[in-house]
């Protein structure tokens, strides 16, 4: 009866679960709907020989949200920091599970019934232990009202670590339920002035656990993680220059990737990492390069005297995505991996630029210029409708997508200076993930580590 | 009266070589002299940062901070030239140059010419409004605008490199017209 939910629930063909049944239903369907969509496309050129992304994502309404119990944690022995642990841990867990937007959470008790269980699929519970110095979480899901397992693990960890314990039981109850692992132990990169300068931070993706990467004392800006998120690339001017460095994402000595004189920016990594994509600007105008992800064999991808910049690799690695000055004012394109077939996607408004492809594939979120605002919008990557996101509060730059596909985050003047925040695909749930003193923004969302 | 010449000879010699030994020994006195009224080079230390302890998976290093690079010999006059060199500034996502902006650039290359043996860095920035990096590239292009007008004008461009700040260095915080107006400018300075 789960995977009934879970079936109309997602809708999505899984990427951790090739040749499983609902993939080839799932692509008939997205077959037949990205044909339909492409029989509608009158507005746009017929792209010869274009190499065509396969879209088998349904965006999922919603409106559907999995009903889960989620118990408070109990404490194996009656013990104040056992209690006290159960609290944190059993916060975080909450948290995580509220902001996968999969769920409509329930307050349970095993002891105490109620009636608005009767949609209950599932039940999360747990409990906190000590052993020694240690803390331990054993943490299980059940079926409702059968109690049948569908998973239990433990996971010890020292005090410092339990956001993290609780995170990794958020992803697992995800993991088991969906099918696909969810993002709660994933980080975000972003550019803080708190210093004084601009430095390259990393937080956890609910703003915990900041801190800072570079102490260079001059302007860094548009970290991007590597594919493995083990490398984040960024510009930083500490050289006199703006250069592309490469810095372990736990820290160290940053290298050079890129120092051609002018600049060396908007770095964004091939979904296989092998590659960077990056704007330079040695050769008379800002132009677009792929390299290796050292640096190394720079090929040009874009020739125009017009601004060519911000690329974004398509999740097959296939096509490109970036914005270009060309038509007059900066507009959206997408191009094979290689420069070759450049086709414009979006046509509403005067600035349309930053554009991030959906790990799903389907989609690409970017920022808009509406009413003189900047707003965080999202278009079919076949074309057609570009639909706002952010609207009306303050000006939305800089849209990142999570790895799962269904969260992005940006940066946002709506409460003052720039935070970060972040939102599901649908524009539902915007909320603050930073708060000053002073400014946050250029996010990028690392992808899922291999824990 | 050969002997009386040589002896003559002789003379002059040693003079010539105690003059010859009297300026070298001014000359070395004037250099330490020289040496003595230069500024000492000073000597930054890195600031210490926090470690944080080591845990599995969550290996943490202190944030990089580079070496600070040793502060150049200050030249007379750099920063009074400077500030002879007056900034230009740009319509909103335009890096062609206004007809203010030509006469500001045409003082600035008269400053320039008058003062042969300096560099100068021209700055490119942009208002808040448009994305970081799309400023990036239009704040160059207003610095190459600017150099392309200097070297009409006859200035080496050996002597002109560019550099972007986008939008990162606005001169003005502020969220308004005003603040965008100056904030769209290309600034020079004098190395």
């Amino acid at each position: 009866m789960i995977r009934d939910c879970i079936k109309t629930a997602r809708g999505a063909a899984g990427k951790r679960r090739p040749g499983a049944g609902p993939l080839g239903r799932t692509l008939m369907i997205a077959l037949a709907v990205g044909a339909a969509m492409t029989a509608l496309q009158t507005a746009l050129p017929p792209s010869t020989g274009a190499q065509t992304e396969v879209s088998f994502t349904i965006r999922e309404s919603r409106e559907y949200t999995i009903p889960l119990g989620l118990e408070r944690l109990s404490a194996v022995n009656d013990e104040p920091e056992e209690i006290a642990m159960a609290e944190t841990v059993g916060g975080v867990l909450e948290n995580d599970l509220d902001l996968s937007g999969l769920f409509s959470l329930v307050p349970f008790s095993v002891t105490n019934p109620e009636t608005s269980y009767a949609d209950l699929r599932a039940v999360v519970r747990g409990r906190i232990g000590t052993r020694g110095k240690k803390f331990y979480l054993e943490g299980w899901v059940e079926e409702y009202p059968t109690g049948r397992s569908i998973f239990v693990k433990r996971w010890t960890f020292a005090e410092k670590l339990s956001r993290k314990a609780a995170h990794s039981f958020a992803d697992d109850v995800v993991l088991f339920l969906t099918g696909e692992s969810g993002i709660a132990q994933t980080k975000i990169a972003y550019v803080c002035t708190e210093s004084g300068s601009q430095e390259v931070h990393v937080m956890d993706y609910d703003g915990y656990g900041d801190r800072a990467l570079t102490a260079h004392g001059s302007i860094c800006v548009s970290p991007a993680w590597s594919p493995d998120g083990e490398i984040i690339a960024f510009t930083g001017y500490w050289k006199g220059n703006p250069d592309l460095h490469g810095i372990k994402s736990i820290g160290g000595k940053s290298w050079i990737i890129s120092s051609r004189p002018g600049i060396n920016s908007a770095a964004s990594f091939s979904p296989d990492g092998k590659r960077i994509a990056f704007t330079m600007t040695t050769d008379g105008s800002a132009e677009i390069y792929t390299a290796d992800a050292d640096g190394s064999n720079p090929k040009r991808l874009t020739r125009n005297p017009a601004i060519d910049s911000s690329p974004t690799w398509s999740p097959s690695g296939n096509q490109i995505a970036f914005t270009s000055g060309r038509s007059g004012a900066p507009q959206i394109y997408v191009m094979d991996a290689d420069g070759a077939n450049v086709r414009r996607l979006t046509y509403e408004g005067s600035l349309n630029d930053s554009p991030d492809w959906s790990p799903r594939g389907d989609r690409i979120a970017y920022v808009s210029r509406r009413d003189g605002r900047m707003e965080i919008c999202m278009i079919n990557i076949f074309g057609g409708e570009e639909q706002p996101l952010t609207w009306g509060v303050g000006n939305n730059e800089n849209p990142r997508w999570a790895p799962d596909g269904r969260h992005l985050c940006f940066s946002s003047t709506r409460s003052g200076d720039r935070e970060i925040y972040m939102m599901n695909d649908d524009g539902s749930g915007q909320r603050r993930i930073t708060n000053g003193p002073g400014e946050r923004f250029c996010p990028d969302w690392s992808p899922r580590f291999d824990n | 009266m050969t002997a009386f010449r040589e002896r003559q000879g002789e003379t002059k010699v040693k003079r010539a070589g105690f003059l010859l030994t009297i300026c070298v020994m001014m000359f070395v006195a004037l250099l330490f002299t020289t040496n003595c009224g230069k500024k000492p080079k000073p000597e930054v230390e890195p600031t210490g940062v926090p470690e944080e302890q080591v845990e599995p998976g969550e290996e943490t290093a202190p944030p990089e901070t580079p070496e600070t690079p040793e502060e150049p010999e200050e030249r007379p006059d750099v920063e009074e030239i400077s500030l002879r060199l007056k900034d230009i500034h740009f319509d909103y996502d335009d890096d062609s140059l206004r007809n203010d902006a030509k006469e500001a650039l045409s003082h600035n290359a008269e400053v320039l010419k008058e003062n042969l043996w300096v560099d100068v860095q021209i700055e490119g920035h942009c208002d808040e409004r448009g994305t970081v990096e799309y400023n990036l590239a239009l704040g160059e292009r207003r610095a190459l605008s600017a150099k392309r007008y200097l070297v009409s004008y006859g200035i080496d461009p050996s002597r002109i490199s560019v550099i972007s700040y986008g939008k990162e260095r606005p001169i003005d915080p502020r969220h308004n017209e005003e603040a965008w107006a100056k904030n769209r400018r290309a600034h020079f300075v004098v190395r």
